[in-house]
């Protein structure tokens, strides 16, 4: 487990594989949502670091550094993978962004599946669906 | 494999459990908490005695207001917490957090804390939904997160135990920080 910011980071590695569900640009304030946890126990905060944090909105601006956080991101994944590695990213993609961000980070899409989610909780209506990108290198 | 964005590390247990070894990342230090509870390997009978000794001090007032508890009697963790305590607006906070909080990190060993610390937090984000409030009388909000603290603690210890007996004998990677 590495507490910090993969395009930072030395990935130890070769992987055989990277599975991950990224953020999504506007929703979520991961450090905000638990702001007191940090302060009580004095973790360090590194909130600037976030990608797609709902502080920053869905500006046009906001979407173009989400876009280059992440596409830098899977670039840094693609280096630390095995030749015929595979990335499988599980997204919501309502914005259509992942063809152009899997371009930059020099990964090409195979297969891209839909999966109906289940609900946990009733606090949003209606059909929710996700994608399960698979995509290696290009 | 690998996961950039490993959250409360859900992509590294289901690993564990399939025989994976991985490694995540996470910008967030309390994710990375999460992470590290979750994927640790504990002696759980170790485990289950100190957290049920935590429990009972709790229960039998160690660690309210105006009752500091020999965890927390000294130390700069505790000192922080007062202080930051203080600061936060919201959600509300008590000095059964600000003790709970220090507990972990005072005497306690890291799994233990660690454990802590999460259930504490679950207790209180419990507690803040089902309608306490900061204008609760702090006394009633500290009985009713000792009571939540017992239910989460137990809670997580029981998701552990039976996330062991299905793990694989594989690591998690190594820590570093």
């Amino acid at each position: 487990m590495l507490h910090g910011d993969t395009r930072d980071l030395e990935l130890p590695g070769p992987f055989d594989a990277v599975v991950t569900s990224p953020p999504y640009p506007g929703l979520i304030d991961y450090h905000e949502q638990h702001r007191y946890a940090y302060e009580l126990l004095g973790l360090d905060d590194l909130r600037q670091r976030e990608i797609g944090a709902a502080a920053r909105g869905t500006s046009k601006a906001a979407l173009t550094a989400y876009s280059e956080g992440i596409s830098t991101v899977f670039a840094a994944c693609g280096d630390a993978l095995r030749p015929r590695g595979r990335v499988v990213i599980v997204v919501n993609d309502r914005r259509d962004l992942y063809p152009e961000i899997l371009e930059r980070a020099g990964l090409r899409l195979e297969q891209r599946y839909q999966r109906h989610v289940n609900r946990r909780t009733g606090r949003r209506a209606g059909e929710y669906f996700e994608d399960v990108l698979v995509a290696r290198r290009a | 494999m690998l996961d950039p964005f490993a959250g409360s590390g859900t992509t590294l247990v289901q690993a564990l459990e399939s025989g994976y070894d991985s490694v995540g990342v996470d910008i967030a230090a309390f994710n990375c908490l999460l992470m590290r509870v979750k994927t640790n390997e504990h002696n759980r009978f170790v485990l289950e005695r100190e957290l049920r000794d935590v429990l009972r001090r709790f229960e039998s007032g160690e660690g309210v207001a105006g009752r500091p508890t020999a965890y927390v009697a000294s130390g700069s963790h505790l000192r922080r917490a007062a202080t930051s305590c203080a600061s936060v607006r919201s959600p509300p906070t008590t000095s059964t957090e600000t003790c709970c909080g220090s507990y972990s990190h005072a005497r306690l060993g890291p799994h233990v804390g660690r454990l802590i610390s999460i259930s504490t937090f679950r207790a209180n984000r419990s507690s803040s939904r089902t309608g306490a409030t900061s204008t609760d009388a702090s006394a009633s909000r500290s009985s009713a997160l000792i009571i939540s603290l017992r239910r989460y603690t137990l809670d997580t210890l029981a998701r552990l135990k039976e996330f062991a007996r299905v793990r694989t004998r594989r690591s998690a990677g190594r820590v570093a920080r």
